[in-house]
């Protein structure tokens, strides 16, 4: 056997032998542990019951923030940054609330209402699954597309409806003198108590995106989620980055050196065309016109890259303004090549102005089968069409303009309105438009040459060949595919549809706005735990936000936690020392004691360090045992204390106090134990390997 | 058996000696002096006796290396002769016991007190939280013995010197008396206050030879037994002192002049000195060793 193992077993053997003797030790130290594992209990359930309220409470783990210090407003983009950026977040739900008016749709037996109800106002607030706000309540899921609400009880009491009723709820808007009104139903998913919420309170909780589309709605949007046109108001504008003007050639009717300084100075470029497709806009003019008259094209100098940057002033600015006589201003954008019903087409973009309006000189040159749209013809509905007559499109029952983008434009074939036109203009018949001694497919395609004229034609014939004999590809357009007319409003809101600015609202059958995307200035953010939102706080505050949470409550239990620590751990501090000697004297006196049976050991040849391990392995065993009893009792008495037995009548007295020892805190205090035992033990083991033998034996007792 | 003290190393040499105890409080001193040549050889079993305060304990602590001589400069001579831990044949060891405690070689001396010195004094010693057995085994635990060297030595050392007490036979059917058996020898598990005065000394007797030492001290040992106990213990432990390979010495200090005549062939006299507070030995005297019967002649 070693002589570690000798000496441990003898040291062993001591304490449990000799236990009357030992027994006191151990319970002192014991005595002396107890009371601050205990300390240590009583400050964990201190501060666990300070932090249980922030902790189980939504608030606790809540920020509220919004951008009113130079913080960016909250768009996805910024949410998701902040999401990633701040690390341990539950989830962030922007803010909104509008304010709506619901009742109820169905009795209380389910049967629908005949008569409407009285309305209930309701500010409804923005929440999306997961809020803790709801799901402390059991709602954990809440669709936006559903139209689901979650509502407090005094909504539901005024509603009388309960979980799962439906309710309308009427939405109304105006712009300028147009007001609309609407008709939702949402469906009920949970009720939040009034507490919660404030008595009488009529409020609810619904998805973000339901909010986002109230917003679109009550901007006069388009709502396709709803199925719910833009307002009529809500109509896009028409720009244009070109225009074209026509002066009379020569005789100080062209543009002057003036005119050019002006229109430049207004951001224009001006371009005096000799040739091109422009000068007889695509055949509608004669080619008298050609010789009497000076084509100039005034194009926008661009800024915007990507992007349309409009002619600001209006074609009777620009007219009034240039000394050019009689000169005529034309919003012009260049052809725009479509598929219509998946046959290639360019657009040419033709609103001219009539005789009665500025310029209307300009329709004495016109063909009489030049195709065109008047003024108001392109403003009143931008979506028609002319074809040549012989085109097979004018067989179509329906007409879609597919764009690069995928939008499908329904057009008005207005050619057959423009030959009756015509017709009433000759006074002859209109005729079909095929004629056997037309090529209609050459017509077609050709986009140069000349009018044709058929040299045998009846009035049918003449008409038919002048309705044949407009065809656009006379005038010299591309001759790459058919050429279509259209007013140049249409253009100018295909143009801007390419570039994202506008979108076609099939309900309203017009171009709107793009609406912007809601920005939210306000949200609310959850960590996944109270001791994760300082960093949140701080991290929200350094990006310039203005934030609102329980942050200082938390810092402040934080703080107390400390204190309580740093307390307790002075006292400990104090405790173990009056431990450490009273483990020394005790030991003095017990090795003091046992000089007799020291000196014997000595005598028989056990060396100091065997007697000084056998001191201190003493010790250590009679702190081990003290640790032990330290920790059952510990563990017993805050089981004990914890007890709620306030309805009994033999306990009644005893308070509940709230005691939580961990089992770091219970291991610390177990090495204290075995540390003051062993330290206390240290320079009595010291006196005892250094006593010389003989005198132990004949001075010391042998207990 | 041829007499051991003829050529032969002895176990233990010492001359020269001027030991001085000193009482700082009393502001006291003791001297101890050895100016002959002390030679004791391998089965000597000697008697140390004189008065009351004349130094025999005092020789003892120097001889059993429990103490230092306080005149180690001037100290003729002192040494030990032990047997070499490891040898084929009966070789022994010189331990220059003067030398090591000029240089202070405590892990040596330590080592010699352990290996080869028991001890039996006269006041109580057992250690009390041990059990009988385990006491007796104690020395040779400290020596590095195995459970089963332990166990067998105890058990023969226990029925040697008659230590021994019956459990309850009754109450285990057992009718027989069986007092060489651990199963039925009840005391080799009593605790050391449980011991009448005679069991007490004979498990210390025991316990200073368990290990087989060179040299066993004994002090006073009719304090606790009366005659005819100390007799037969002292029978036992001189023979198997003297019986075994590699004899050992035993020293007894005593008052008791026919035991020391009956058991010692070795006689150290000691006395006070005169005009000075100090005791000397004064005589030695030697007698051989019957080495057949054991006795002296």
């Amino acid at each position: 056997m070693s002589r570690v193992g000798l000496y441990m077993g003898m040291a062993s053997k001591d304490v449990f032998r000799l236990w009357s003797a030992t027994q006191l030790q151990v319970i002192i130290i014991a005595g002396i542990c107890l009371p601050i594992l205990l300390l240590l209990g009583l400050k964990n359930g201190h501060v666990a019951d300070l932090r249980e309220e922030l902790a189980t409470s939504p608030t606790g783990r809540q920020v509220i923030f919004w951008a009113a210090r130079d913080g960016a407003l909250l768009s996805d983009g910024v949410i998701e940054n902040i999401r990633e950026s701040v690390g341990n977040v539950d989830v962030i739900i922007p803010e909104s609330q509008k304010l709506v008016f619901g009742s109820p749709v169905n009795d209380d037996s389910g049967e629908e209402l005949a008569q409407p109800q009285e309305e209930v106002p309701i500010t409804l607030y923005s929440t999306l699954p997961g809020d803790p706000l709801l799901m402390q309540f059991g709602v954990n899921e809440i669709s936006g597309e559903q139209l689901e609400v979650v509502l407090s009880e005094a909504a539901v009491k005024k509603l009388g409806v309960e979980v799962g009723s439906h309710l309308d709820v009427r939405l109304t808007r105006k712009l300028g003198a147009d007001r609309e009104e609407h008709f939702l139903e949402f469906k009920v998913v949970g009720v939040l108590p009034s507490r919660e919420q404030g008595e009488g309170q009529t409020t609810g909780y619904a998805h973000i995106e339901t909010l986002e589309n109230l917003d679109r709605y009550t901007a006069g949007d388009a709502v396709a989620a709803w199925g719910i046109p833009a307002m009529s108001g809500r109509a896009a504008s028409d720009v244009y980055e070109s225009m074209l003007v026509f002066c009379f050639r020569g005789g100080g009717t062209e543009l002057s050196t003036d005119d050019i300084s002006f229109l430049e100075s207004r951001g224009l470029e001006v371009q005096r065309l000799d040739e091109g497709p422009e000068l007889d806009l695509f055949g509608t003019l004669s080619k008298g016109a050609l010789d009497e008259l000076v084509t100039y094209r005034l194009n926008r100098v661009s800024w915007e890259d990507p992007g349309i940057t409009p002619i600001r002033d209006s074609t009777q600015l620009i007219v009034r303004n240039t000394q050019a006589e009689d000169d005529l201003a034309l919003r012009w954008v260049d052809p725009v090549k479509v598929k219509i019903n998946g046959v290639p087409h360019a657009l040419v973009g033709l609103s001219l102005p009539t005789k009665r309006e500025t310029g209307g000189w300009l329709n004495t040159y016109m063909e009489k089968t030049g195709r065109r749209f008047t003024f108001q013809q392109s403003v009143d509905n931008p979506c028609q069409i002319l074809f040549p007559a012989s085109s097979p499109m004018n067989g179509e029952a329906e007409l879609l303009v597919e764009t690069a983008g995928g939008d499908k434009i329904p057009l008005l074939n207005s050619t057959s309105a423009f030959v009756a036109s015509l017709q009433d203009e000759t006074g002859e018949t209109a005729v079909p438009s095929t004629s056997p001694d037309v090529d209609d497919s050459v017509i077609a395609e050709d986009g140069g040459g000349g009018s044709q004229e058929s040299a045998a034609s009846t009035s049918a014939d003449k008409l038919s060949q002048v309705v044949a004999g407009d065809d656009l590809a006379a005038a010299g357009a591309s001759s790459e595919m058919p050429i279509a007319i259209v007013p140049v409003t249409l253009l100018s809101f295909l143009e801007q549809l390419d570039s994202g600015v506008v979108k076609y609202d099939s309900g309203s059958r017009r171009f709107i706005d793009v609406p912007s995307a809601v920005d939210f200035t306000k949200a609310r953010l959850y960590t996944d735990t109270i001791d994760d939102v300082p960093e949140a706080v701080e991290w929200l505050a350094e990006a310039k936000y203005a934030v609102l949470s329980e942050s200082s409550r938390i810092a402040e239990i934080q703080e107390q936690d400390q204190s309580l620590q740093i307390l307790v751990l002075v006292v400990a501090l104090g405790v173990f020392v009056f431990g450490v000697i009273t483990v020394f004297s005790v030991l003095v006196d017990s090795t003091d004691r046992k000089k007799g049976t020291i000196g014997i050991l000595r005598v028989m040849g056990m060396s100091r360090f065997g007697v000084f391990s056998i001191v201190l392995f003493r010790a250590f065993v009679i702190g081990l045992l003290a640790a032990v009893l330290c920790i059952v009792f510990g563990f017993a008495l805050a089981e004990f204390l914890r007890l709620d037995v306030a309805d009994t009548a033999a306990l009644g007295w005893k308070p509940t106090i709230s005691v939580m020892i961990n089992p770091i805190d219970a291991l610390l205090i177990a090495f204290g134990a075995l540390l003051c035992a062993s330290l206390g033990a240290v320079v009595p083991a010291l006196r005892a390997s250094g006593l010389d033998p003989f005198d132990a034996i004949t001075e010391g007792q042998f207990g | 058996m041829a007499s051991v003290a003829e050529g032969l190393n002895p176990v233990l040499r010492l001359s020269g000696l001027r030991h001085r105890l000193s009482d700082r409080a009393r502001n006291e001193h003791y001297t101890v002096y050895v100016d002959q040549c002390l030679e004791f050889y391998s089965r000597d079993f000697i008697g140390l006796l004189g008065p009351s305060g004349c130094g025999k304990t005092t020789l003892l602590t120097v001889l059993g290396l429990l103490r230092s001589p306080t005149n180690l400069d001037d100290l003729s001579e002192f040494e030990l002769f032990v047997p070499e831990e490891v040898s084929r044949d009966d070789s022994w060891q010189r331990i220059d016991m003067r030398e090591a405690w000029q240089k202070r070689k405590y892990r040596l001396i330590e080592k010699m007190r352990r290996r080869h010195i028991g001890f039996a004094l006269q006041s109580g010693e057992l250690i009390s939280s041990l059990t009988v057995q385990e006491n007796i085994g104690m020395p040779l635990k400290l020596n590095g013995a195995g459970e089963t060297e332990v166990a067998s030595r105890t058990k023969e050392l226990m029925s040697q010197f008659k230590l021994t007490r019956l459990r309850d036979s009754e109450s285990e059917g057992n009718s027989t008396q069986e007092q060489d058996s651990d199963v039925g020898n009840a005391l080799a598990d009593s605790r050391i206050n449980r011991l009448s005065g005679g069991e007490y000394q004979r498990v210390a007797l025991a316990r200073s030879i368990a290990h087989r030492p060179s040299v066993v001290f004994v002090d006073e040992p009719t304090s606790a037994l009366n005659r005819e106990l100390a007799h037969g213990a002292l029978s036992v432990m001189r023979d198997l002192q003297r019986n075994r390979e590699r004899a050992g010495i035993t020293f007894m200090i005593t008052h008791d002049e026919d035991l020391a005549q009956e058991f010692c062939n070795v006689v150290v006299r000691m006395a006070p000195r005169r005009n000075e507070p100090a005791g000397e030995v004064v005589e030695v005297t030697r007698c051989e060793i019957d080495t057949e019967v054991g006795s002296n002649e």
